[in-house]
Order: structure tokens, then sequence, then C-alpha cells
């Protein structure tokens, strides 16, 4: 038997509600934004603890005028434009393909989601054994007479264009996006594009002012994600890519495990970089978001 | 057998205008008593406040003049069937009827058998293995009322029992809740925003209109007695006309009317009839003259609308214009623009506050 | 159709023929001399894995135990209620998802070492709930969203206790839900490189650090082995839980980042 203020229902309801999250926000605050903070603050060359009290710009200044960076900056977005763009496009084409074979076969989805399971590190080192020079595809190509020596085969791993990290991200991400949009065409079904063909929409018109509005707000967000991700993923370009330039997570942890302990406020700078970046293109696309939703 | 008190009973979500407002209704021991309004005016509020699932901002319940405020739902004998059954997926249909009885530690065998009755009861039996997905909705409900009755509560709170029914299924429901209702006598509140289902499953109905009681009486005097215009116009009621009363007649500005004098108090009223007491007659050739009949007034068709088992006019008397219902095959004798003569029976007709 | 599924298997397959071959030098399609030496290697229980997988299960557990404790009463307030500051709240357990790893990792090793719990078992498993707390509190939360409380209320007008209604009701409603997230936490930690890479400091070596180096230094037919061993748990899990991530963008979410 209980007896229940009936003042303060709603102050007791609140305050669950907070106790409930408390354990989550601590973890949050203090790893998350702790580790944001104090990052920040080495970044800063503020760092008490050795004396430094007098927060500057230095290590920003020597990374914002440092070649490195900048082309690590324009190899890292090069890769995650490339990536995700690749990745969006073959996910509708895909997403497209399997619908009816999914509606009636649970199998095919499970099929098609397999991949997300299999973490990068693994695909990155599969990817390798396919395409590097001595890989499998390279002695098949030879076996085809189409070569002669691992070097005649192109280079498609360390490679200048990245090919081998862009592949490992196309691989893994088309079928992430891809579940994605395929549960709202599943969940839209295929009544709205049977009306506008029944309007006298053609294949094409149908996709575009029919499909493609309906899952965009799926496949935005998607691609969001996947271009956060591939720009601050740490394995990949580790495994597969050259050694410079490299992208800037490496570039951030090579700093940091540097012998010189004078490059670590650098690799804090590029770390804040880093994430700085992943929240301006959320924000961006939060912004863009809640204009669309109002407009 | 339970008696049922809510007195000024207030019910408010954080800063909101009230949901309940001052809500007063007794609902009498072994009565099955509905709460009709349209959706929205807080009827399963009342019903979660009666099982103690929501506490009041402010008012008293009272089971047979006992407050059961400070009582927890699971201590109050007031159990609730929710509208969309609610039977626990991942437990067989016994499983979930036994339930409430597993909650209050009833020995396995005692349980067993009681759950065993409860499914006889509803008309059940040998379906106790079975999951509720596998149940037809008709049968989900027959189970949700079993697991509710067999832990022999005070009262039976029902959440719109009829709604996600097939019409057959309605007549099966109803007579099951009846013929159960006759045999245990719990008292039973049963929550609709459909007056018929309330007219033909309760013997007392309480309207809930915008978190108040307008009205409680038996299903027929809100066909004849309606205690307010929103009364009426809830039952379907389309009419009304104001006037004075005086001198036993009600003046209005197309015509004086007799009205049942008992109904009604000196001074400024709204008379109301429903559609289906209204008469239509076609003027004979010679006029309306001949036969003056008491309260008829003359008026044009202005519209109609063959309904299939009724037809439906619209008729213009003067500035006003009335609903009129009439046996279907009158109404290609109606046409629109026909001139008609109105009557509206002395007997029918009823007063309102204005 | 066929060729999508060919495409999404291609790099497993290279990994699996490296698993058993012995010898497999250019310019030969497949290996010269097959073996099982590398499975051997990989699945005897006394290898020299031993020591990765016991830090590997150790770090994942203790993350998971944790993980689940505190984001599920976090999944279960976010999914159930509407409340001023829900926004800010959302925002605060998006953030660690964005935001990649890398970015705060540098800035956390030097709390945990000024704590000193850097190069420590410990000191990874704390670091692996900045991943895993948020992703599991919003995979919980959906499961809630998706929980009718009215079941709830059902079990107490039935005589459940506050108690027993938790016990009977909500966590068998939940659990399925919560359990597909404590198991996809349990892989996101184990498959963990780069913040374990950092915050054990080659002390706490776990499997995918182990996996990398043998990666590297061209030791193929093991890599190949204990990626395929890498694969199986995740696989086993989805099958599982195929019915319950349908659809769940959170979940897949995850996934994505393993």
């Amino acid at each position: 038997m209980t007896v229940r203020n009936k003042l303060s229902e709603n102050a007791l309801q609140r305050l669950r509600i907070w106790l409930l999250l408390t354990p989550a926000m601590t973890v949050i605050v203090m790893l998350f934004v702790g580790g944001l903070i104090a990052g920040l603050a080495r970044s800063l060359n503020y760092f008490p603890l050795i004396g430094l009290t007098e927060p500057n710009l230095d290590a920003y200044r020597a990374v914002l005028g440092d070649e490195t960076f900048l082309r690590s900056l324009a190899v890292t977005s090069y890769i995650s434009f490339t990536a995700t763009a690749i990745s969006s496009v073959l996910a509708v084409a895909a997403a497209l393909l399997l619908r009816p074979l999914v509606l009636r076969q649970r199998l095919f989805y499970f099929m098609f989601s397999l991949n997300l399971t299999v973490p990068h590190a693994v695909g990155a080192i599969g990817i390798s054994y396919l395409l590097s020079q001595g890989g499998l595809a390279s002695r098949l190509a030879r076996s085809a007479g189409l070569t002669d020596r691992p070097a005649d085969f192109p280079a498609l791993v360390a490679d200048p264009w990245a090919i081998g990290i862009i592949v490992e991200y196309v691989w893994k991400e088309t079928p992430f996006i891809g579940i994605v949009v395929l549960a709202i065409l599943a969940s839209v079904g295929e009544d709205y594009e049977s009306a506008a063909r029944s309007l006298g929409a053609g294949r094409w018109q149908t996709f575009r002012y029919v499909t493609m509005p309906l899952v965009l707000p799926g496949l935005v967000p998607a691609s969001v994600i996947v271009f956060a991700f591939t720009f601050g993923a740490f394995e990949v370009p580790f495994l597969l890519g050259r050694t410079a330039p490299t992208t800037l997570p490496v570039l951030a942890y090579r700093s940091y495990t540097d012998v010189d302990l004078a490059a670590r406020p650098e690799a804090m700078a590029i770390s804040m970089v880093i994430a700085g970046t992943s929240a301006l293109i959320i924000s961006a696309y939060l912004a863009l978001t809640r204009h669309y939703s109002r407009g | 057998m339970t008696t049922v008190t809510l007195a000024g009973l207030v019910k408010r979500f954080g800063a909101d205008a009230p949901v309940i407002d001052q809500l007063d209704i007794t609902i009498e021991s072994g009565s099955l008593t509905a709460l009709l309004g349209p959706s929205g005016c807080g009827k399963t509020t009342t019903l979660k406040l009666i099982a103690g699932l929501l506490t009041p901002t402010a008012g008293e319940i009272r089971f047979d003049n006992q407050s059961v405020i400070a009582l927890a739902p699971e201590d109050r004998e007031a159990v609730m069937v929710f509208q969309n059954h609610l039977l626990f997926p991942y437990l067989s249909v016994a499983d979930n009827v036994g339930f409430g009885l597993k909650m209050r530690r009833v020995p396995k065998t005692e349980l067993r058998s009681r759950v065993a009755d409860m499914l006889e009861l509803v008309q059940l039996p040998d379906i106790g293995r079975r999951t509720p997905a596998s149940l037809s909705g008709g049968q989900q409900q027959r189970v949700a009322l079993a697991r509710a009755l067999v832990i022999e509560p005070r009262v039976l709170l029902l959440d719109e029992p009829l709604s996600n029914l097939d019409a057959h299924l309605r007549d099966e429901m109803r007579e099951l809740i009846h013929s159960i209702h006759s045999a245990l006598g719990i008292t039973t509140v049963v929550v609709t925003h459909d007056q018929e289902e309330a007219v033909i499953l309760a013997d007392r109905v309480g309207l809930l209109l915008d978190g108040s009681i307008r009205q409680v009486d038996s299903p027929k005097a809100f066909f004849e007695r309606p205690a307010s215009a929103a009364v009426a116009r809830f039952f379907g009621g389309s009419n009304f006309l104001p006037g004075t009363w005086t001198d036993g007649l009600f003046h209005t500005d197309i015509g004086s009317f007799t009205v049942p004098s008992k109904t009604a108090t000196s001074g400024p009223a709204v008379l109301t009839i429903r559609p289906e007491d209204v008469g239509i007659e076609i003027p004979t050739a010679g006029g309306d003259v001949d036969t003056p009949l008491v309260n008829t007034v003359a008026g044009v068709v202005r519209s109609s609308l063959y309904g299939g088992r009724y037809a439906r006019f619209e008729v213009a008397v003067g500035s006003r214009s009335f609903d009129a219902i009439t046996e279907p095959r009158r109404f290609d004798a109606l046409a629109s623009g026909r001139p008609v003569t109105v009557r509206f029976p002395p007997e029918k007709v009823w007063l309102l506050p204005e | 159709m066929g060729l999508l599924l060919i495409a999404l298997a291609l790099p497993i397959l290279p990994l699996a023929v490296w698993s058993v071959s012995f010898r497999w030098f250019y310019p030969d399609v497949v290996p010269s001399v097959w073996s099982l030496e590398a499975w051997v290697a990989v699945l005897s229980p006394a290898n020299n894995l031993a020591a990765a997988t016991a830090d590997t299960v150790a770090v994942a557990s203790l993350v998971t135990v944790l993980a689940t404790l505190i984001g599920v009463p976090a999944g279960r307030a976010l999914g159930l209620n509407e409340f001023p500051g829900k926004r800010v709240v959302e925002l605060l357990i998006l953030a660690p998802i964005v935001v990649p790893g890398v970015a705060v990792a540098l800035g956390i090793h030097g709390l945990f070492i000024r704590y000193g719990i850097a190069n420590s078992r410990l000191g990874v498993a704390v670091v692996h709930l900045v991943p895993t707390v948020p992703y599991l509190t919003l995979l919980v939360s959906g499961v809630f969203a998706n929980f009718d409380t009215d079941y709830e209320l059902q079990a107490r007008s039935l005589g459940a206790s506050a108690l027993a209604t938790q016990r009977f009701v909500t966590l068998p409603a939940v659990g399925p839900g919560v359990a597909v997230g404590a198991l996809f936490t349990f892989l996101i930690s184990s498959s963990q490189y780069v913040l374990t890479l950092l915050i054990g400091g080659g002390e706490v070596v776990t499997l995918p650090l182990l996996l990398f180096s043998f990666a590297r230094s061209g030791e193929n037919a093991i890599a190949g082995a204990l990626s395929l061993v890498y694969i199986a748990p995740g696989v086993v899990a989805l099958w599982l839980s195929s019915r319950h991530l349908s659809g769940n963008s959170a979940a897949l979410g995850g996934l994505q980042k393993l």
C-alpha cells in the first residue's frame, strides 16, 4: 500500500527520469566531454600540471601551416566524399534491385545485412589480400595473360587515389545505407509508385519524383553517418593507406605517439579538427532537416 | 457488491487544462453502467482513476463509502480491461488468465482449476495452452475478460469492450457481458464513445462531455428527456427551436406549440424534437385548413437523402429549418421544393433549459 | 542480384583461402601446399592467442555489464517519456556516436594517465563505454518506445505489485531487445582497435590488436583464420537477432561502426 503525495507527482516523475539518466550522462560527460575538453586544453598548450598556464594557439598555427596536415585534410575529405557518394548511389540501386526479393524472402535481407557484422579491420585485410599487387585479383590477371609481374597490376592498395580504402568503405557501407533504404521501401509499399504510374509518370519520373523523395529522409541521415564515420576512422587507412599523405586520424595518432612529446599539442589540435568537422557536418545536417521540416 | 462514488474528481496533466473537471457520479452496486462520451473527453482517464492507475489531482473515489485513494492499484480490487486486450504475448492463454492469481500467490492446483472454470465461463474451454497471437480478436477479448474476472474483483472496468469487434462478434460479446454480469453481479463500468454500444449494453448511462458528467439516466431517457441541448445533440438530436413558455403554450417566431406542461417552467426555453418524431404530410388540394391538427406549420422540403432503411429530409419553416426522418418508401413523394405540413406531436416534444 | 552477393562475399574469399594454405606464392591462383595449421593454431585451447582471448573476453564482458547497467535505465527514460531538456540529452547521446573515437581518445588518454587507469584492462573497458553506452541507450530507447506501458498498468490492475510488474511483464517484453543490445555491445567492445591500442598502451593486447600485427607482418594464414573466427560471432548474433533488428536504425548504426 502506498500513499502518494499529489502535489509533487509531476516533480517526482521528473526526478525519476533524471535519476535513470544520471549514470549514462555521467559516462558521457566525464569521458566524452571530459576527453574533448582535455584534448582542447592540451591543444591550446594549457597544461597546468607541467606549468603551462597560458593558453595559446601555437599548435593550431603549426598544424595549419604544415603542408603534411593540409594534404592529409585533402586526402581525408576526398576519401569520405567519394566513398559516401558511391555507397549512397549503389545502396539505392541495390535496395531497388533487392526490394521484390526481400519482401518475399527474409533470407535475402539477412544475406544483404551479413557484412554489417564484419568488422572494418577484417574487411580491410580481406581487401588487401584481394587487391594488392600480390593479391588474388593480380594473380587471376596473370593467369588470364593480362599481366606478367605483380608490378604490372595497377596499385590499388596504398595507392595515390586511395582506391583500396574507398573500396573497403563502399563494400561495408553500401549494405548499411541499403538496408535503411530497403526498410523505408518496405514500409511505404509500392502503392505510391503505382499511383504515379497510373497518373502517367514514366519509370524514371516515378523514381525521380516519387521513390527518391520517399527514401531521402532515411538516405540522407545514413549517408551523413557514413561520411562522419569515414572521416574519423582509423583502422582502414592504417591498413590500406599510404604512409604519406595519410588521413587525419592516422596522422593524429602518429603525432601523439611520436617520441617527441612536443608533438602532442599538435596531435590534439588535429583531433580537435576531426571532432570539429564531424560536429559541423552533423549540425549542418540537423539545421537542414529542421529547416525542411518547418518549410 | 460495491457502490462506487466519484466526488468532485479532477485530473490535470502538468499545466494543461484539466482532462477531468469536477466529475460526480454514483455507480450503483451491481449495476452495469456505461460512461459515454466523445473521444478525448476523459473516459479512459476516469477508468484509470477508478482502477488506481492514475492519481486524481483533487476529489474522492469511494467504494462503499470508503475512500480508496490511498490504495495502490494491486490492492484496490477494481480491475481494468483495456481496449486492445493487452494479453501478454509471451504467456500462454492459461498463464494470462492465471496472472492475477499468481500475483496473489494462489496455490497452483487451485489456480489451475479457477482458470479452467473461468475459460469455461467465457465459453473458451480447451484453449489454455495456445498463445494469444493464435486467437481471433473476439477470443482475445474474452480471454482478457476472463483474466480480469478470475480474481473476483469488486469492480470491473471495461474500456470500449465492443469497439474492436466485427458486427456479429459485437452481439456475441454483448450477450456474454450481459450473462456474466447477471451471473456474477459485479459492479461494472463500461466506457464507450458509441451511443449505440452504451444503450444496448448498460442499464445506466452517464454522459461525459468536456470532463464532467452531464446526465446520468436510463438509456431511454437520453432520447426522450435529454437534460440539455448538448446531450440531445450527442444522441442525434438536431432540431432546436428557441422560444418562451407561458400560459401552457410555447411561443416561437414560427408559431406557438403545445408542450407537455410537466416538463417546463415559465420563461425562455428551447424546444427539441427528434428527427424521427417530426411528422411531414403533403397538404391536400384544398389547403391545410381542413384538418387543423395541433402543432402544425407549413414548410418546404429543401433537400432529401435516401438512406436505405430510412429517408431523411431538411424542411424549411420560415427562417428555421428542421430535420425529419421517415420511412424510406416516402422518399419519392417528398422531392426537393415540395410544400409540406410539418407536425410536432405534443407528446414527442421536450423543452430544454435555455 | 547474384553479382551483388558475390561482390559482398569477395573480400572474405581470400581470407578463407589463406586460412587453409601453407605455401601460396605469386602467381599461384590456389595455394601450392594446403594446411590446417593456422586453424589448429587459432582453435586449439593452449595456443599463443589464449592471452589475447582472455583480455578480449574480460574487457568485453566488463563493458557489456557496465554498459547494460548504465544504458538500460537511460534508454527506458528516453523511450517512455517526454520531458524538458530531452533534446539536449539526445544530442549528448548522439555526439559520441558521431564524433570519431580518435578525436576524444587522445584527450581521454591524458585523463586516464592522471587517474592511473591507463595501460590497464579497467581503463580499456572504461574507454569502451564511450562508443557502447550511447549505442545501447539508443537501441533500448527504441525497444521501450515500442513497448506499450499499458501492459504495466494492466498487470498492476490485475494485482501485481510494482516490483512484480517489472519482473513478470516489463522484463519479458523488453528482454529480447535488451539482450540483442548487450550482444552487440560485446561485439563492439571486442572489435575496438584504436581505443584499445591507445588506452591499453601495449599492456592490454586484445584480438584485434593481434590480428593487425599478424596482417601487417605478413602472417597471412593465421590472419585469415583469425579473421574468419572474428566474423563468426557477429553472423550468429545477426541471425539470432534479425527479428528484432529489422528497421531498427539505431541497432544498424552500431553495426556499421564495428
